[in-house]
């Protein structure tokens, strides 16, 4: 539960009698809740027109429940110049609601049951009123779901695994060998007699590789240049025949576009 | 029958976060139901909250700006309402490990979507960022009636959203505990749905790899919807997957038995134990002693009831073959004579046909008629065009179409359902599934290539292919004898593990980027092994080729059923090779196999990446050989 703040308490007065003239300036200047620093972060208030969707992104906040449940939970921000009051929508142990703002610094603050509190598990920040705000730094990163998610892949287990030869604890994600090829240089080291002992047996020579499409026979209907389709797993697989003649055969399949070509050379040694 | 027991226990073998959430799914839908009376109570109770706000708003309004605008927006924003996009979330459907599923309504459409909130924090701290990951790539691009939607992924700094498909109808696993074993005529609907849907998986390079009832969601009209994409794998050419996932009682032997496999076979055991389930209610290998129930499975031995008829024991006894070579391909499946029977035609649409790439002009229009949008048909046509998929034009595009593909089936159903109510109207009905069955069986019997008269032709063959170079050294030393060669030859590599190397030459210049393979010791039998060579695209046109196989509808690649020998011959150790011999332009031309001629430059470039290829591996083979 966040602590109440003697000495900052934001209290909202009406506005003077004076504003009601129809000026369409307000001066901020004569509500005591603003600050002077909160201006020079936002020098200009500017509407962002609804179909610029790309220049916001979606926060969450939250609102702890702990021992008593507020009534009301609001909250109020300097993405507006602190002019509204969202209330957040109630849930199983929280309330919570999403702003959508512009990347930078927010700051920012719970009314809750009529009161101003900061949450004290969420960064803070002093205020100028001797007080304290919530801060919120908001990195576009994190709106990109795939940049997110390599951000949390690095620091998680599983990236610990990809870097480290020897991972001290077992993933649940077993990185596959396209993505450990990425972190290792080209070199001329060889592995030790030790690493051999370490390391797995060599892995049981799957069937699907025997299946060689040249060895099949070809209907006598169709043009014998035309060889069954490949399994996906065959493809860019290195096929020999016996050297004889002095001749050395190869051969390997590949796909293009949506066919596959089997490729044979004929070298001489 | 599910046993009670039998429940638990399946509960207990899943492994990782996917049974935990899907059990807590479950549990929680009763308190769903209470939550959302509690929450209608709620909302009556706040609405007088709100009337009361809404007052004193017009008061202050009132006496600070005569503005309409901005007390209109404030009292907007007044509204306790969670909003993220352009859905707002409304009562929760239930609570995995990883978050929430909460239901969300398209504020323009009004459509029903189902919003599953994942927690950063959470999913890094359970170690299953990855699996998220994998989920929403390969979902995203999906479009099938049998496979769940995800429409639309937002990331925050604290929650990752999946907005998807929403299906009220509960898990398939639900249905079969609460019906017993299904009748046949349900039981082959429910299981031309999945192969459908897996069929489409494979077509699109994607393996599910953990098919099962509580991963099998039902929507409204009790159809099928594959969920959980968690575990699923994009396939490589020339690449095996390894990983042993999935539930143990849906796994396949070789996946149990941690050895490398290609990725459909593996489906098509999960499909065959699904099928088991639909019509005896229980499992074909059970057993709660997880190595009797290991032994079980790598003997491919289950009881076959005398209730089922003879061509479903064949189909199941060809699904759970132990030998993946032997297995059904998802072919077989389909062309079998019982799946066959009453096959709805939208389930496996003519190859060419491709809907993604078809505009629905009605869609189109109706995105325009919405007053949120004010934009021409032009503009929702330049974005279902666009790169941005995630556009909240094609958003609603996507929507409706949707929207629409399913009351199209609905149609379909009643139109069918109506014919057969009335079988003696008239000769139309009766000619109805003649014609059906022959278009069936005649398109599928056009383009296979593979005919049984072509087994009396004999071709003089001189010798047998056999693949890479076979030694009977002890391991290490192959591996030895081939890094000497390497650095003889002025090569450069990576070591993945010892008996796994990335090889290419030594670039000339930094900026080079010479084409990569990779080289792979397995072991044939317990005295010989065998060094396998494998060509590795570039990023770029491997990304390229990936991209172009995912989004073109191909048909499945055929496995040809092959007998499975051990190859005698190897290479000479004592012949002899010069060091350097040019090989012979003719030689290279008049032996290629490919009857089409490639655009110049593209098929340059992929040829000379090949022959590359062709000329390390000859150097080092002849190297070694020395």
């Amino acid at each position: 539960m966040g602590n109440n703040q003697p000495g900052g308490m934001y209290k909202r007065d009406r506005p003077y009698d004076s504003e009601k003239s129809g000026s369409h300036s307000r001066s901020r200047g004569g509500i005591p809740s603003s600050s002077p620093s909160n201006e020079d972060e936002c020098p200009v208030q500017m509407k962002i027109a609804k179909g610029d969707d790309k220049s916001k992104f979606p926060v969450v906040f939250k609102w702890n429940i702990n021992n008593a449940t507020p009534r009301q939970v609001y909250i109020c921000g300097s993405w507006d110049g602190w002019n509204t009051k969202i209330p957040l929508v109630k849930s199983t142990s929280d309330f919570s609601t999403i702003v959508d703002l512009e990347p930078g610094k927010h700051e920012y603050k719970f009314m809750v049951d009529s009161k101003w509190v900061v949450d004290d598990n969420q960064q803070k920040t002093g205020n100028n009123l001797g007080g304290e705000n919530n801060v919120v730094m908001i990195d576009e990163a994190d709106f990109e779901v795939f940049d997110a998610l390599d951000k949390d892949l690095a620091s998680s287990n599983a990236g610990e695994a990809l870097r480290n030869s020897h991972p001290t604890k077992e993933s649940h994600d077993t990185p596959n060998d396209r993505e450990l090829e990425k972190l290792h240089q080209f070199g001329q080291e060889t592995p030790t007699r030790v690493d051999f002992n370490k390391a797995a047996a060599p892995p049981v020579l799957p069937p699907h590789l025997l299946q060689v499409i040249l060895n099949k026979d070809t209907p006598v209907q169709c043009d014998p240049n035309v060889l069954p389709e490949p399994d996906h797993v065959m493809l860019n697989h290195l096929y020999a025949l016996s050297i004889k003649d002095g001749v050395m055969v190869l051969s390997a399949t590949h796909r293009y576009r949506k066919k596959f070509v089997t490729t044979l050379l004929y070298k001489p040694i | 029958m599910f046993s009670h027991q039998d429940r638990d226990r399946d509960r207990k073998e899943d492994g990782g976060g996917d049974g935990t959430e899907m059990k807590s799914k479950s549990r929680s839908q009763p308190s769903g139901l209470n939550r959302v009376k509690n929450l209608s109570r709620k909302l009556s109770a706040k609405s007088r909250k709100e009337r009361k706000d809404r007052d004193s708003t017009d008061n202050s309004s009132k006496m600070s700006s005569p503005g309409g605008e901005t007390s209109t927006k404030q009292q907007q924003e007044l509204k306790a309402q969670i909003k993220i996009g352009h859905y707002i979330l409304k009562e929760t459907l239930g609570v995995g490990t990883f978050g929430k599923v909460k239901v969300g309504i398209h504020e323009t459409t009004q459509y029903k979507v189902a919003v599953k909130i994942l927690n950063r924090q959470k999913i890094k701290s359970l170690d299953v960022v990855g699996k998220i990951r994998r989920e929403i790539q390969n979902l995203s691009l999906f479009r099938h009636p049998h496979i769940i939607r995800l429409y639309q992924v937002i990331s925050t700094p604290s929650d990752i959203f999946m907005i998807m498909e929403h299906v009220s109808g509960g898990e398939l696993f639900d249905y079969i505990v609460k019906h017993g074993r299904l009748k046949t005529a349900e039981a082959r609907r429910f299981f031309q749905q999945i192969i459908s849907g897996v069929d489409y998986c494979h077509r699109h390079m994607v393996v599910h790899r953990d098919l099962k009832p509580e991963n099998l969601l039902l929507d409204e009209q009790n159809n099928v919807k594959i969920a959980d994409f968690g575990l699923s794998n994009i396939m490589t050419d020339g690449d095996f997957l390894r990983t042993s996932c999935g539930s143990p009682n849906y796994a396949a032997p070789e996946v149990i038995s941690g050895k490398l496999y290609a990725g459909p076979e593996v489906d098509v055991w999960s499909c065959g134990v699904i099928l088991y389930a639909l019509l005896c209610g229980t499992l074909p290998f059970d057993d709660e002693h997880v190595p009797s129930l290991f032994r079980k499975i790598k003997s491919g031995v289950f009881p076959t009831p005398d209730f089922l008829e003879r061509p479903i024991v064949n189909l199941l006894h060809h699904m759970l073959c132990v030998d993946p070579m032997k297995r059904a391909t998802i072919k077989d499946v389909i062309a079998h004579e019982w799946f066959q029977k009453d096959l709805p035609n939208y389930l496996f649409p003519p190859i060419n046909e491709s809907e993604a790439s078809i505009v629905d002009i009605e869609a189109v229009r109706e995105v325009t008629e919405f007053q949120r949008y004010h934009v021409a048909e032009e503009e929702v046509t330049s974005a279902l065009l666009g790169d941005d998929p995630h556009h909240h034009l094609s958003i609603a595009y996507n929507l409706i179409v949707d929207n629409k593909r399913i009351a199209d089936e609905t149609a379909k159903l009643s139109i069918e359902e109506f014919y057969q109510v009335t079988p003696n109207k008239g000769p139309g009905p009766v000619h109805r599934h003649p014609e059906r069955i022959a278009a069936s069986v005649s398109s599928k019997i056009t383009p296979t290539l593979d005919n049984t008269e072509a087994s009396g032709a004999n071709r003089n063959k001189r010798a047998k292919w056999h693949l890479g170079i076979r030694s009977q050294s002890r391991p290490e030393d192959i591996m030895f004898e081939v890094f000497r060669a390497m650095k003889q030859l002025d090569m450069e590599w990576k070591v993945l593990n010892p008996y796994h190397v990335i090889v290419r030459r030594k670039p000339d210049a930094p900026a080079a980027d010479p084409p990569k393979m990779s080289l792979q010791l397995y072991q044939v039998d317990q005295r010989s092994y065998l060094l396998d060579f494998k060509s590795l695209a570039d990023e770029e046109s491997g990304s390229a080729s990936a991209s172009s196989s995912r989004h073109a509808s191909m048909s499945m690649p055929q496995k040809p059923a092959g007998i499975r020998g051990t190859r005698t011959s190897s290479m000479p150790q004592a012949m002899s090779m010069e060091a350097s011999i040019e090989k012979m332009e003719v030689h290279d031309f008049s032996d290629m196999s490919c009857d089409v001629t490639p655009p110049p430059s593209p098929g340059g470039a992929k040829l000379s990446q090949t022959m590359q290829f062709f000329e390390i591996c000859a150097a080092l083979i002849g190297t070694l050989a020395r």
